[in-house]
């Protein structure tokens, strides 16, 4: 086996005059470069020998480097994990392109000592003249994995031991603010009133926490179908009527939407409209209507929510939809809501392959819109092409 | 009309009393409470309430495992029931209502609504 790093080697043995100045500078640059990378870098020809791997390589894997040259790189994986081995070199093979790490090719490597780590693999080709070298970039991803694990547990004790709790509490304030356990002196009342209204904050800010964290670590998972749009919108209208009346804004589905289905998942779809419908009414003057409105345009659907409220500011539009975002600090405490609601919003219409936008002027009020796929049967390809379908 | 039976499982003290009032706001209904698995599987096999509505974590035997008992045994396994569970993520709840529950009911609950949502659980109730 010779390939290009021995060439190269053997070009270094020749007198320094005999080679070309430009392509001895290469040389040196390329073995600093891989020399000083902090990920483990491996150069494999196209049977799959070592050719070349750097210091951390050593580290990572407990052999030393030379005595890898031209061995089968099978020998750094565990036995179970070379089925999978074989599989990424010869779907690289038969397409070599780049594959970046970061993107979870996730492998388990193999140290001198016999231990077993999580490592993921970033693959580059390397095109000398008629043959094909592979660059691999390994990454030891064992603290990654512990994060993640200790994220896990986090998310879980949040959802149970934090809602276990709040269940007592929002309950028991339920129960005594409507009278369930008996009339309580106007006072009392109205300080129960402001204890119950405040736990269910809390219950909406927890719960928006993990669908966040959900989404953003994958974890959400969208089941994809034909949804009536309108079906949807009008359910979302009449679930928000109570807190409109609350107060005291006025919320209505413009009669000329048209009935169009648009695929997407229904719960995570609701979640969108629902959010969009709490921020406008949050930020509605009392006796001030909420116009939520269905438009199809080609294959497009869009969904639109208007107020009059104040309108958004300039210098707060590009952060409408960042997390724990408001327009004014004191605006959680006055409006309370979690900073969350919009940033979901975003979150989860990507997720499902459309757009999501506003338009709004100071004192004009502000009109969200979102565009997603209409439904029919080439929507399901084009969404699960772009891996949306599941997270 | 007849009342309608519920028995509810849950090993926090105060969630059992909490749902024993919710429940309670409907005249039409009865209540019985157990604090584990094991007690709810002799207490519904003698009662046998028209519902069970059962927390998920519980010690020593938890909610689908109490569900898988409860079905092995004839006076109970037509039994509906609902989980009670603070974990009611999609996913989560995919994975209840495939072990054979009715139905999910998140934590925290509105105790104002919860009759209503236990009952839509039950069969028919006759006489």
């Amino acid at each position: 086996m010779r390939g290009w790093i021995n060439e190269a080697f053997d070009r270094a043995e020749q007198p320094a005059r005999a080679r070309p100045r430009g392509e001895r500078a290469a040389q040196e640059l390329f073995k600093l470069a891989v020399e000083a990378c902090p990920s483990g870098m491996m150069v494999v020809d196209r049977d799959g020998r070592v050719v070349m791997a750097n210091s951390e390589i050593e580290h990572l894997f407990g052999h030393d480097r030379h005595a890898l040259i031209g061995q089968p790189v099978e020998i750094l994986l565990p036995a179970a994990m070379r089925a999978s081995l074989d599989a990424l070199r010869a779907e690289f093979v038969k397409n070599p392109q780049v594959r970046r790490t970061g993107t979870r090719r996730e492998l388990v490597g193999l140290h001198g000592d016999g231990s077993e780590f999580p490592i993921e693999v970033g693959l580059y080709p390397i095109r000398v003249r008629d043959s094909l070298l592979v660059l691999a970039v390994i990454t030891d991803i064992s603290e990654r994995k512990k994060n993640e694990r200790l994220k896990d547990e986090f998310v879980s004790t949040v959802s149970h031991e934090l809602r276990t709790p709040l269940t007592s509490i929002t309950a028991s304030l339920a129960l005594l603010s409507t009278g369930g356990a008996g009339p309580l002196p106007p006072a009392a009342a109205r300080l129960i009133g402001i204890a119950h209204s405040n736990g269910q904050r809390l219950v909406r800010l927890i719960n928006d926490i993990l669908d966040i964290e959900k989404i953003e670590s994958g974890q959400m998972i969208f089941h994809l179908e034909p949804v009536n749009m309108r079906g949807l919108v009008e359910q979302a209208v009449e679930t928000s009527r109570a807190y409109a009346d609350t107060l005291g804004v006025k919320v209505r589905l413009n009669i000329q939407s048209p009935a169009v289905e648009v695929y997407a998942d229904t719960d995570r779809l609701t979640q969108v409209v629902s959010n969009l419908l709490s921020n406008a009414i949050k930020f509605s003057p009392r006796e001030e209507e909420v116009i939520v409105g269905i438009t199809q345009r080609g294959d497009i659907v869009r969904l639109t929510v208007r107020d009059h409220g104040p309108g958004i500011p300039e210098d707060f539009k590009a952060r409408v939809f960042d997390k724990f975002a408001q327009a004014d600090s004191s605006d959680t405490r006055q409006k309370g809501g979690t900073g969350l609601g919009l940033s979901i919003v975003k979150q989860i219409v990507r997720r499902l392959g459309g757009e999501v936008g506003f338009r709004s002027e100071i004192g004009a009020g502000a009109l969200f819109f979102v565009e997603l796929p209409r439904w029919h049967e080439n929507a399901r390809s084009r969404v699960s092409a772009r891996g949306k379908e599941v997270a | 009309m007849t009342n309608l039976r519920i028995l509810h499982v849950d090993d926090e003290p105060d969630i059992r009393e909490l749902v024993q009032m919710s429940l309670s706001l409907d005249s039409d209904v009865t209540v019985k409470s157990c604090s584990c698995g094991s007690e709810a599987l002799i207490e519904a096999a003698e009662w046998t309430p028209h519902v069970i509505l059962m927390d998920v974590m519980m010690p020593t035997m938890d909610g689908p495992r109490t569900l898988q008992h409860l079905r092995e045994n004839g006076a109970t396994a037509k039994i509906p029931v609902v989980f009670m569970t603070a974990r009611a993520q999609t996913r989560e709840l995919t994975h209840f209502l495939s072990l054979g529950a009715a139905g999910v009911i998140p934590k925290p609950f509105d105790p104002m609504t919860l009759a209503g949502a236990v009952r839509s659980y039950a069969p028919p109730l006759t006489g």
